[in-house]
């Protein structure tokens, strides 16, 4: 304990958004230090109980994805927000802290505040937890995801005022009403980038009778995909393996096509979105209805997820700066006020 | 918020937006006035009341919320009203800029470029720092070890350990033949290696078969014993008088144990072989033995093979220890010393005062 004091001052404090899709490291003073891929590449020792050691993490790791031999096994430890994997995501952090702190001789030993689904259980917390601790974290904060996300996207959290954020992350969302650095209501449901794939390759598989792999699905969201019908349509050349033929064939593929698979997961979003303003007091839902929503997150990079939003909620609806890093980003300032007020203001546990 | 209106005026005055360009407000206003739509419709479109959008038509955001709900109406106004989103955000950055601004942002900046060097020189000096410190270990435990052996080898006088030691001694002198016994351990390792008899050794033998370069049996010409005996074959040798070749057992067995006829040969060779004076040790079976003089000049420590005898030299009296004293034969001055006396199952151990 005391040698890990010793270590934490050589360590920077860390806010860690621990996403089913990315991890994004906010060092006090820094900046965003790190924003790579939640991937870790296996690789098992030939023969019976052979070793497993880590191949790659990261951005290395993600490029294996789906093209991997039989002796390495690429992992996403993440799923649904939440730890699918400890061992492995213990692993991901460590490499993780020891990146950041690369140029360090003496072994990081850092406090980290970790951004946790709203949604997620006592177990799952726990686990996030013991998994840093793991990892080499001297102190473990954690917080509630819409909390880093408002404070991130720079929402007066603190004022007597309803502000309501809508945090889309890769496999969950999170919907909240902040007031006072408190969470009035939140609700998380378990749909995000990972769905929207799921849902594009599902599509593709029932409409062209092709299948295609993950990445490629993520990067028909990106290139094409929409949520709301917009003027012009665009198109994009995707290839996967005929079904029928058991070949790779190539198609062409259209942003109505990707909005129309999309569907599903996002009218469960808007629904969640509607259910938080059905459970809002009144005195904050007439903050939101005058001030309007905020998105953050990766998912609201989807071309025009706002004006859907807006359709549906008749309110207006406003993208963060920099949505995909407000989280990580919210962690470190709540480290930062922790520290002036001497308290845990925000933190959970 | 009145805050905001006077940091706006104060970059206004202070010329922030540049002359010619209309104020966001008024180009806001302008976009919407050009596309034929009143306040109230755009009201509608962006989902906000007629008097902010008002308010943002004339740059006045007092009565506004916070910065990123500004920033996002604007944003929303823009693109309604279909005018560049990235300069009409620009725009706004600069009438209202964010104080609480992240540092800049990019896929891991520090870990592609920044503090490579440092980091670099901190790998250096940490291995560096490491070596040096393995280095001082390593030269105390080779004194701590060197002290260590002297102490176990003081000891080890007075108990024979319940393994051979495969050792052999480099302190004694050639016998009678010229050959030194070398340990089988030693043999096996290494084919060739050398050790030189004394200067006045004798010519080497004529039986040699090897390629021998001429030698005048003086110790001048030891580069070309070298060479010559590295050249020999080990099974087919006849060595020199001045040179001991250990190469497999079995060839230097037979050398060791070679007829008398052999010998007589060699001439000066067979002549200094018997020696009745002084104290003669012979191993008729392979003996391990320990002997050192009371003065430590002299030291006979290993396994002995059968068949070889020693004389002892180095000033008397000797502390003797034998593994196998059945196989060996004590003589002093020719007479048999009586070793059955100093052994309990099968070891001697005696101290030797002719």
């Amino acid at each position: 304990m005391f040698l890990r004091r010793i270590r934490g001052l050589f360590s920077n404090d860390l806010s860690i958004d621990l996403g089913t899709a990315n991890t994004l490291i906010y060092a006090r003073d820094q900046g965003i230090v790190l924003n790579e891929p939640s991937v870790v590449a296996i690789r098992h020792d030939r023969g019976r109980g052979g070793n497993k050691t880590v191949a790659a993490v990261g951005e290395s790791a993600k490029k294996m994805l789906g093209r991997t031999p039989a002796n390495i096994t690429a992992i996403r430890p993440m799923k649904e927000g939440v730890i699918a994997d400890f061992t492995v995501t213990e692993k991901m952090l460590q490499y993780f802290i020891h990146k950041v702190h690369e140029s360090k001789i003496i072994r990081p030993s850092p406090r980290v505040l970790i951004c946790v689904p709203c949604g997620s259980t006592q177990v799952e917390r726990r686990a996030i937890k013991e998994s840093a601790a793991g990892a080499g974290a001297r102190e473990v904060y954690l917080i509630e995801e819409p909390m880093a996300a408002a404070i991130g996207a720079g929402l007066p959290v603190d004022e007597a005022r309803g502000s309501m954020v809508l945090d889309i992350g890769g496999g969950t969302s999170e919907v909240a009403i902040i007031s006072l650095n408190g969470i009035v209501y939140s609700n998380s449901v378990r749909i995000g980038g990972d769905k929207f794939d799921e849902a594009i390759i599902n599509y593709i598989r029932r409409n062209y009778g092709t299948l295609i792999g993950e990445a490629t699905a993520e990067r028909i969201k990106q290139k094409i995909g929409s949520a709301y019908p917009g003027n012009e349509v665009l198109e994009l050349e995707v290839k996967g393996r005929n079904l029928a033929e058991g070949i790779p064939r190539s198609f062409t593929m259209t942003s109505n096509e990707v909005l129309e698979a999309l569907q599903e997961p996002l009218s469960g979003i808007t629904d969640a979105v509607k259910k938080a303003l059905e459970q809002t007091p009144p005195e904050l839902g007439a903050d939101v209805a005058e001030r309007g929503i905020v998105l953050t997150g990766g998912g609201a990079l989807l071309r025009d997820l706002d004006r859907l939003i807006e359709e549906e909620t008749g309110l207006p609806v406003i993208i963060a700066e920099d949505p995909l890093t407000c989280v990580a980003r919210g962690g470190g300032r709540a480290l930062e006020l922790m520290d002036e007020r001497g308290g845990d203001a925000f933190t959970v546990e | 918020m009145n805050t905001m209106s006077a940091v706006k005026a104060e970059q206004q005055q202070e010329g922030a937006i540049p002359l010619g360009v209309p104020g966001l407000g008024e180009r806001l206003r302008s976009a919407r006035m050009a596309r034929d739509v009143d306040v109230s419709k755009m009201a509608e479109r962006i989902h906000l009341t007629v008097d902010m959008v008002d308010s943002l038509e004339h740059d006045d955001y007092s009565e506004m919320p916070a910065r990123v709900f500004v920033r996002g109406y604007i944003r929303n106004y823009a693109r309604t009203v279909e005018l560049p989103l990235d300069s009409v955000l620009a725009q706004f950055d600069a009438i209202w800029p964010d104080e609480d601004a992240p540092v800049t942002i990019s896929p891991s900046p520090r870990l592609a470029s920044d503090g490579q060097a440092d980091k670099s020189w901190h790998r250096v000096m940490s291995w560096l720092l490491v070596l040096v410190m393995l280095v001082l270990f390593l030269t105390w435990w080779q004194g701590y070890l060197d002290r260590f052996i002297d102490t176990w080898r003081e000891s080890s006088g007075d108990s024979v350990p319940a393994t051979p030691f495969q050792g052999f001694s480099l302190d004694e002198q050639p016998s009678g033949d010229g050959f030194l016994p070398l340990p089988a351990a030693m043999i096996g390792n290494e084919n060739t290696r050398l050790s030189l008899a004394p200067a006045q050794a004798p010519a080497p033998s004529a039986e040699s078969d090897a390629p021998v370069p001429e030698r005048d049996g003086s110790s001048g010409d030891r580069d070309a014993r070298e060479s010559a005996a590295a050249a020999v074959e080990p099974g087919e040798l006849s060595r020199p008088a001045g040179l001991t070749l250990a190469a497999d057992a079995e060839p230097r067995a037979e050398l060791e144990t070679r007829p008398a006829q052999a010998a007589a040969e060699e001439g000066p060779v067979a002549s200094a072989e018997p020696a009745v004076e002084g104290i003669l040790v012979r191993f008729n079976q392979d003996c391990w033995v320990d002997i050192r003089d009371s003065a430590r000049t002299f030291k006979l420590f290993g396994t002995m093979r059968g068949g070889s005898e020693r004389k002892l030299e180095g000033t008397p009296p000797y502390k003797v220890v034998l593994g196998n004293a059945s196989g060996v034969e004590i003589s002093i001055n020719g007479e048999a010393f009586d070793l059955a006396s100093q052994t309990v199952n099968n070891v001697a151990r005696f101290t030797l005062d002719p």
